[in-house]
């Protein structure tokens, strides 16, 4: 039985620096860089994961949109986010500030896409001595939208596939339900 | 326009296509290579979203450029990972294509080159963010110290206030303990044997030293806690200096010191607190005389300050002077030179601590030229009362 492959496009958004682009080469190629390079523009990779749906094995590839946190991008964000089925939503953890922009984003990528799937990372779990959220506020602002969030570290992997797997379990199941 | 003359403009700008039918399959592709996909020959008969999943999502939007409904769709700064690994900067664009008649035929992917742009603007980017970032953290930094500072003064007004009421406490039943002495003493209760009237005046003098630390402490920590309220009035310095002389002249005959007095005639009148005043010139005759042996000399001076707008009194001595070392710590907390300890073992090391800080919230300022064995001057200026 030859599996069906869906495609989903997927967004990453947030503040520069929270580390979208790391988590996407953590997911993605199982690496890590601790040096930032400020993304321009969009970079986007494919990962295929395989879910059960239905009844059925589905290869679902995730196209994900890593687009840059800087204001340049605030002009084109709207275009690029078009057609997404899904978005990450990703803060630091050792930046509240990176938190209380959050709203911005997710209205934007709303009134795009209305009908998507939202999934939010709070970042840099493993800078244990640094931390600036409390656990309890990013439950609190994730119970208010009814979305998943996760505790993530791109530096240690820790929970990144939980995170993308938790999406693309939402992603089909919302196809379904259409 | 000829064929070759196209050729080289897509060239020259770095600008590649791929033409796709109706079905988005890609039909050909030209330009330099690997703008289009890793390898162009390979990119015909594939689908457009296979070699460009940057229009995975734009579905529906691909097909109203089919239609003729929408113009084109525009990705700026799609990053791609060149064969080196390095990142290139790409310009996309999806036009319909026409046939002679102007029917839509399929989609031209037009891919342009931007690394150059791309890398400059990467790099502003760059800077920016990591001097916001630079930013962010000197504020969490700043707003840090401030928490810590908040801490350390709260700490620092508990200790002032714990001292004070201490030395409060103290002198209560110290008063006490004195006023018996002193009543024993003028034998109100009884003749005393030589002994008993001299062991009795050691436990006076002990207890009169005690009194001047309880004093100087509560003084010290009012002062440093800045509860300290001056009552500031235009004030005839050389009057004041003179009350303390006047004030001074048994101690000074009972050490057989001599004292000369220079003031200059008319001087204006100085903004002060009497009170206060009084007390900074007694610390300077007393330690004046305490430092100097007996038959030595001991001046006062009072003139206009080389500082315009301020009087300058001057006391002087003879005296054991201070090592040149020491200068410099004389008029912290506690401190006592060697000297001035051997020769009286009742100074609290509080005395000049606070005329230094007094003459400070006068707005003036309080130094001294010594040298060990030839005595010692202490300058002090007060502000003219304008
Ligand atoms: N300690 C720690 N550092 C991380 C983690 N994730 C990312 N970083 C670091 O944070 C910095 C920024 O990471 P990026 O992934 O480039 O951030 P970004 O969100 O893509 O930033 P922009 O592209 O400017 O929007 C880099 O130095 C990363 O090494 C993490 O989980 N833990
Ligand atoms: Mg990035």
């Amino acid at each position: 039985m030859s599996a069906i492959t869906v495609n989903k496009k997927v967004c990453l958004l947030g503040d520069f620096a929270v580390g979208k682009t790391s988590l996407v080469r953590r997911f993605v190629y199982d690496r890590f860089e601790d040096k930032y390079l400020s993304t321009i523009g969009v970079k986007v990779s494919r990962k295929t994961v395989v879910a059960p749906a239905a009844g059925r094995v589905i290869d679902l590839a995730m196209i994900l949109w890593d687009l840059a946190g800087s204001e340049e991008v605030d002009k084109y964000r709207e275009s690029y986010m078009r057609g997404a089925a899904g978005a990450v939503l990703v803060c630091d953890l050792s930046r509240p500030e990176t938190f209380d922009h959050l709203p911005v984003y997710v209205d934007e990528f709303l009134v795009v896409n209305p009908q998507s799937q939202i999934i939010l990372a709070a970042n840099k779990s493993d800078l244990t001595e640094a931390l600036r959220l409390a656990p309890n506020q990013i439950e609190s602002y994730a119970g208010s939208l009814s979305i998943p969030y996760f505790l993530t570290s791109a530096k240690t992997g820790d929970m990144v596939e939980q995170l993308f797997r938790q999406l693309g379990r939402l992603l089909l199941a919302g196809d379904l339900a259409t | 326009m000829d064929d070759s003359v196209i050729q080289m403009i897509w060239q020259r700008r770095d600008i590649a296509y791929a033409v796709t039918d109706l079905e988005l399959i890609v039909k050909e592709v030209n330009g330099p290579q690997g703008l289009i996909c890793g390898e162009e020959s390979k990119c015909v008969g594939r689908s457009l979203y296979e070699i460009c999943p940057e229009l995975v999502g734009f579905e529906e939007i691909l097909e109203g450029v089919l239609k003729g409904k929408q113009d084109s769709i525009k990705l700026d700064f799609v990053n791609r990972e060149g064969a080196a690994g390095e990142t290139r900067y790409l310009a996309m664009e999806e036009v319909p294509r026409r046939d002679s008649s102007g029917r839509i035929t399929g989609i031209v992917h037009l891919v342009q080159d931007i690394t150059v742009r791309g890398e400059l603007q990467q790099q502003i980017t760059q800077s920016r963010n990591q001097l916001m970032l630079l930013q962010e953290q000197i504020e969490r930094q700043n707003l840090e110290l401030t928490a810590a500072n908040t801490e350390l003064r709260r700490l620092d007004e508990l200790k002032s206030q714990f001292i004070s009421v201490a030395a409060h406490e103290l002198r209560t039943p110290l008063t006490s303990i004195m006023g018996f002495v002193e009543m024993l003493l003028d034998k109100q209760v009884g003749t005393l044997t030589e002994k008993q009237r001299e062991y009795l005046e050691i436990v006076q003098q002990n207890g009169l030293r005690l009194l001047d630390l309880t004093n100087g402490l509560l003084e010290a920590t009012r002062l440093e806690a800045g509860r300290t309220e001056l009552v500031l009035k235009p004030e005839d310095l050389v009057a004041l200096v003179k009350t303390v002389v006047s004030q001074f002249q048994s101690e000074l005959s009972k050490r057989q010191q001599s004292l000369f007095e220079a003031y200059s005639p008319g001087l204006a009148l100085v903004l002060c607190d009497k009170a206060r005043v009084i007390q900074i010139v007694t610390n300077l005759m007393s330690n004046a005389s305490k430092y100097t042996p007996a038959g030595g000399h001991l001046s006062v001076e009072v003139k206009p300050a080389k500082e315009a707008g301020y009087i300058q009194l001057t006391v002087a001595d003879t005296g054991v002077g201070i090592q040149e070392d020491d200068q410099a710590k004389l008029f912290s907390r506690w401190f006592r030179t060697k000297e001035a300890a051997a020769l009286n073992s009742m100074g609290s090391g509080l005395g000049l601590y606070i005329t230094r800080a007094l003459v400070e919230l006068h707005g003036g300022k309080i130094w001294l030229e010594s040298q060990p064995n030839l005595g010692s001057k202490f300058h002090v200026t007060f502000p003219l009362a304008m």
